[in-house]
């Protein structure tokens, strides 16, 4: 049987590999549509190249999303009924979770570098968030949870 | 107007024979790493992995977890339809779930795409030249992620 922590990271890397086919198939799409224009239908050659652009923020807010799921999902098996009902932050999340299970202080530290570029991409705010590579993000987000209990109800 | 997918029209006789064939073929793979591991002494965990296959529907495949020394390494199944082969496994180092290495299964046997430490560079480890996946060639593969782990 595959236990929580395995299951979630699983998720977290199917994301990394669904970016990597969209990037495959959007940059075919580029080399195609030089070809044969009518393959874009209505859609010109900038919303492609954008789409081109966009597609890795497009990813690390999934990324992050499946982690930030996976983490309220352990965070609200440890709480009673009545404290399931109060919202928390992600940021409040990683410090809470990460203190307890995380061993080192760097990868709770890398873990924010990645929320705060999630922020920046979602919120066009977090002026100090530096972007961060999928493979980075992904490694980052996978050895935090790793550390987590194997299990949870 | 999305293409159809060429094996969408199987038969529901067909998909579970082709399950079951992939299924075999999977457990064969992961008997033979455990072999292996432990003739080299490593210490294995086989796990249970749910695949969500567009064909084949939702379904439980075998998957290993190899320690040797400071290196985790996961030999999890991917899909079993792939452009140009028969099936997928890939080899990942853990807990960062970093791509090492994929072993295809095609012309009746399960190939290493594999970027060996001197060789030159490719863009993709599905273009890495590839070879038969045998006991000495994951001895080598581990054997490098062992020296990697170390390093970090």
């Amino acid at each position: 049987m595959q236990r929580k922590t395995d299951e979630w990271i699983s998720r977290i890397k199917e994301v990394e590999r669904e970016y990597k086919i969209a990037r495959i198939a959007l940059d075919r799409l580029i080399v195609d549509a030089d070809h044969d224009s009518s393959i874009t239908q209505d859609l010109r050659s900038r919303d492609i190249r954008k789409a081109v652009e966009r597609l890795e923020g497009t990813y690390i807010i999934r990324l992050f999303a499946e982690f930030e799921t996976g983490l309220r999902s352990y965070w609200l098996s440890t709480k009673k009924k009545k404290q399931k009902q109060t919202a928390t932050h992600a940021k409040l999340l990683v410090d809470r979770i990460g203190g307890k299970h995380v061993k080192e202080n760097d990868l709770i530290s890398s873990v924010h570098v990645v929320r705060k570029y999630r922020n920046a991409l979602i919120h066009e705010r977090e002026i100090d968030a530096v972007p961060v590579p999928i493979p980075t993000a992904r490694a980052h987000l996978c050895k935090f949870f790793a550390q987590l209990p194997h299990d949870w109800a | 107007m999305a293409t159809a997918f060429k094996y969408d029209n199987l038969t529901h006789e067909q998909k579970a024979a082709c399950l079951a064939e992939w299924l075999e073929r999977l457990n064969g793979l992961v008997s033979s790493v455990e072999t292996w591991a432990k003739e080299y002494g490593w210490a294995t965990r086989r796990i249970e992995k749910t695949m969500k296959d567009s064909v084949l529907g939702e379904y439980k495949a075998p998957a290993l977890r190899i320690q040797e020394d400071l290196a985790q390494i996961l030999l999890e199944p991917i899909a079993r339809f792939t452009p140009g082969s028969e099936g997928v496994v890939d080899l990942y180092l853990m807990p960062a779930y970093d791509d090492v290495a994929s072993i295809y299964f095609s012309d009746g046997s399960w190939n290493l795409h594999y970027m060996f430490a001197g060789t030159k560079s490719v863009a993709t480890l599905k273009v890495a030249n590839p070879q038969k996946f045998t006991k000495e060639a994951l001895h080598q593969v581990v054997g490098e992620m062992v020296t990697n782990a170390a390093q970090n």
